[in-house]
C-alpha cells in the first residue's frame, strides 16, 4: 500500500505537466487569422456618424489573400462612405462597394503581394492587425444593430493559394436615444493621392490584343475615388483599369488623373509612344493654313500706302 | 516526504523543460519567418537646398522641402547576397534600388513620404539573375519621423540540375545568399526531408540531395539560411522536380507562375489581364494560360490572384 501513495502523486504531477505542455500546444495549433470588427464608438446614437474599421489579425501567419462580405441591416445604418485609405490591402480585385436589396452587403477581396502580417510601427514591437477598410455609418433607428462577416476566406502566401485558419467576428452593438461620444468626424484630407506609374500593354487575351492602359494609384487618408482619363484632345472620362485605348496609333498623350474622396487630384502625363512626325500632323498643317489665310485677308485690307512724290 | 519533494521536482523540471522546448520552437518559428526591428528618430529639418524624393542605397537626405519641415522618411538595412542588386518597392511600385557589398549588408532608404500607412516590399537578384521571393513591411509612417526597418534578411535563391531525377541519383539543390551562412533545405515528401550545407564567402550553397529516400512524383524544394542561429530567413521560393526513371536536365528558361502575359514579370499588368476576367466565363485562350501559369481550375478567383501575389516581381 505505502509503495502506491507516491506512484499516484508521479502519475498526478506528470497529468500536471502534460496536461499545462499540451494546453500549450494544442492553444499554438488552434490560433487562427481573424477578422474583426473595431469602433471607437461602439454605443453610437440615433442618427450620429460613427467609423468602424474592419481588421484583420494575421496571428503570425503570412496572409495575402482576402475576400468576404459584409451584411447589415440598412433599416438600422445608412452607409455613408467606404474609405480604404491606409489598408493591409495593396491591390484591390474588388473595392469594397455596396448593395443592398432585403439587406446590405460590401463585397470585397484584393492581395498584398508578398503577404502581410498586420502593420509594423517604431511604437510597439511586432505586428498589430492590420486594417483592411474603413466604414462610415449613421445610425437611423433605435435598436440593436450587427455587422457580420460571410463568405470570408484568407490566403497564405505560398504560392498555392492555400486557405488559412480563419475566424470571424461579428460585430453586435445598440443604437441608443442619448449619444454617450461625439459623433465622428471625417479627418481631413488636404494630400493628393501618391504618384503612380500607368502602363501601355497589349495582350492577346484580352480587347481583342488592342493597346490598353493599366493603372493604380493610392491614397492613405480617404482613399481613391476615381480616375479619369484624357487621352490627345479629348476630355477626361472615367475610366477603370484595364483601360483600352481610343487611339491605338499610340500618337497621342494620354492623361489620367485619380482623384481621392475628398477631391484631391494627382495628375500623370504619358507622352505618345509613337509621336507623329510634324510633317505628318494635320493640326499643325491646317493651324498654319488658317494663319496665311488671316495674314493674306489682313494684307488685302490694309490701304496701300501713297509715298510722297519728291 | 521525501518522495514527495522529488516527486515535485521531477514534475517541475518537467516543466520548465516543456515550456522552454515550446518557447525554442516558438522563437524558431518568429526567426525563420524574418522577423526585424522598426526603430524611429525625430528627423532633423532639411535645408531649402536640398532636393525632394528620390531614395537610393545607402544614401540619406531628401525629403519634405520647406527650410523647417523635417523629412519623413524609411530606411531598410540587412543582408541579401554580395554585390547585388536589392529593389525597394513602395505600394508595389519599384521605388528604389541599391547593391550590396561584399558582405551583403545593405541599405536603401525613401524619401518624401507623407505619414500614413505603407506597403513596402524588397527583393533581389543574385549574380545569375535568379530573384529571391519577395518580402513585404506594411509600416505606419509618421510625419518628420526617420523610421528604421533593420535586420531584414532576404531569402536565398534556390535552383536545381534536373526537373526530373532518377530515383537514388542525386539532385544538386544550389543558390546564394549572404556569405558563410547555414543553410536548411527542405525538401517535401510524406515526411519532410532536410538537408544541411554551408554558403562560401560568395554566398554560394551547394547541396548533392539523395534522392533514394524519395517516393516516386512530384517533389518540391526550398531553402533558408541562418547565420548563428540570430538572424534566420524567410524560406525560398519553392521549386518543384520529379522522381522518376530517369534524368532530365532543367532548362535554362525560368517559368514564372502567374506571369500571364510571358514577359518576365508578375506585375500590374499580369494582375489587369487576371483581374479582367475575375468572375467571368473564360475565353478557349484564357482558359490555357490559367491552365498553364495559375492553379488550373477553369475560373479565375481569389486563388489565382494569391498566386500571382506570391511570384510579385513589380
Amino acid at each position: 500500500m505505502k509503495n502506491n501513495k507516491p506512484q499516484f502523486k508521479i502519475n498526478k504531477y506528470l497529468l500536471l505537466v502534460i496536461l499545462i505542455a499540451g494546453l500549450f500546444f494544442v492553444s499554438n495549433k488552434l490560433l487562427a487569422a481573424t477578422m474583426f470588427f473595431e469602433a471607437e464608438n461602439s454605443k453610437p446614437a440615433k442618427k450620429q456618424l460613427f467609423k468602424v474599421s474592419l481588421m484583420l489579425d494575421t496571428q503570425n501567419e503570412l496572409i495575402n489573400a482576402v475576400e468576404g462580405k459584409i451584411i447589415f441591416d440598412n433599416n438600422l445604418l445608412e452607409l455613408i462612405e467606404i474609405n480604404e485609405g491606409g489598408s493591409i490591402i495593396a491591390l484591390w480585385i474588388q473595392k469594397p462597394i455596396y448593395q443592398c436589396q432585403d439587406i446590405c452587403q460590401i463585397n470585397f477581396s484584393g492581395i498584398t503581394p508578398g503577404g502581410s502580417k498586420g502593420i509594423l510601427s517604431p511604437y510597439y514591437q511586432g505586428y498589430r492587425p492590420g486594417k483592411v477598410f474603413d466604414i462610415i455609418f449613421k445610425a437611423k433607428n433605435l435598436g440593436l444593430a450587427n455587422l457580420s462577416l460571410n463568405q470570408a476566406r484568407v490566403l497564405l502566401n505560398d504560392g498555392l493559394g492555400t486557405p488559412a485558419q480563419l475566424a470571424l467576428s461579428p460585430f453586435d452593438f445598440e443604437i441608443l436615444d442619448i449619444a454617450t461620444l461625439p459623433s465622428y468626424t471625417p479627418v481631413e484630407d488636404d494630400y493628393p493621392p501618391e504618384s503612380f506609374d500607368p502602363y501601355i500593354s497589349k495582350d492577346d487575351s484580352i480587347f481583342d490584343g488592342k493597346y490598353f492602359l493599366v493603372f493604380m494609384a493610392h491614397d492613405k487618408n480617404s482613399g481613391i475615388d476615381y480616375y479619369e482619363i484624357s487621352e490627345g484632345l479629348r476630355p477626361y472620362t472615367r475610366a477603370v483599369s484595364p483601360y483600352l485605348l481610343k487611339y491605338q496609333s499610340l500618337d497621342k498623350t494620354i492623361r489620367i488623373k485619380a482623384v481621392d474622396k475628398a477631391g484631391n487630384q494627382k495628375l500623370i502625363t504619358l507622352p505618345a509612344t509613337y509621336p507623329k512626325a510634324w510633317y505628318k500632323n494635320f493640326w499643325l498643317f491646317a493651324i498654319a493654313i488658317v494663319v496665311l489665310i488671316f495674314l493674306a485677308v489682313l494684307n488685302k485690307r490694309q490701304p496701300k500706302q501713297k509715298f510722297p512724290q519728291k | 516526504m521525501k518522495n514527495s519533494k522529488k516527486n515535485k521536482l521531477i514534475a517541475i523540471f518537467l516543466l520548465v523543460i516543456s515550456l522552454t522546448i515550446f518557447g525554442f520552437t516558438q522563437n524558431y518559428v518568429l526567426a525563420e519567418q524574418g522577423t526585424v526591428n522598426v526603430s524611429a528618430t525625430v528627423a532633423e529639418p532639411e535645408e531649402e537646398e536640398e532636393e525632394n524624393g528620390g531614395g537610393g542605397g545607402g544614401g540619406g537626405g531628401g525629403g519634405g522641402g520647406g527650410y523647417n519641415t523635417p523629412a519623413t522618411s524609411v530606411i531598410f538595412t540587412g543582408k541579401a547576397y554580395p554585390q547585388s542588386i536589392v529593389t525597394l518597392l513602395k505600394d508595389t511600385q519599384v521605388i528604389a534600388t541599391t547593391i550590396s557589398g561584399a558582405d551583403a549588408n545593405f541599405s536603401i532608404n525613401v524619401t518624401g513620404l507623407s505619414s500614413g500607412n505603407y506597403i513596402f516590399s524588397l527583393y533581389s537578384h543574385d549574380e545569375e539573375e535568379r530573384r529571391s521571393n519577395i518580402l513585404t513591411y506594411p509600416i505606419t509612417v509618421s510625419q518628420g519621423i526617420i523610421t528604421t526597418v533593420s535586420g531584414v534578411f532576404i531569402s536565398p535563391t534556390i535552383t536545381i540540375d534536373k526537373s526530373q531525377v532518377k530515383r537514388g541519383d542525386n539532385l544538386a539543390i544550389f543558390g546564394q545568399t549572404t556569405p558563410l551562412a547555414d543553410i536548411t533545405i527542405a525538401v517535401n515528401s510524406d515526411i519532410e526531408q532536410f538537408a544541411y550545407t554551408s554558403s562560401d564567402t560568395n554566398g554560394i550553397y551547394l547541396s548533392n540531395f539523395d534522392t533514394s529516400i524519395l517516393d516516386y512524383g512530384h517533389h518540391n524544394t526550398k531553402s533558408r539560411a541562418s547565420i548563428n542561429n540570430q538572424m534566420v530567413s524567410g524560406y525560398s521560393y519553392n521549386i518543384g522536380f520529379e522522381v522518376g526513371t530517369e534524368n532530365i536536365l532543367m532548362e535554362e528558361n525560368v517559368f514564372i507562375r502567374g506571369n500571364v502575359n510571358n514577359d518576365g514579370q508578375v506585375n500590374l499588368v499580369d494582375f489587369s489581364i487576371v483581374a479582367y476576367w475575375y468572375n467571368k466565363p473564360l475565353n478557349e485562350e484564357f482558359a490555357q494560360i490559367e491552365a498553364e501559369y495559375l492553379n488550373n481550375d477553369g475560373k479565375i478567383d481569389l486563388v489565382d490572384f494569391s498566386i500571382m501575389a506570391y511570384y510579385w516581381t513589380s
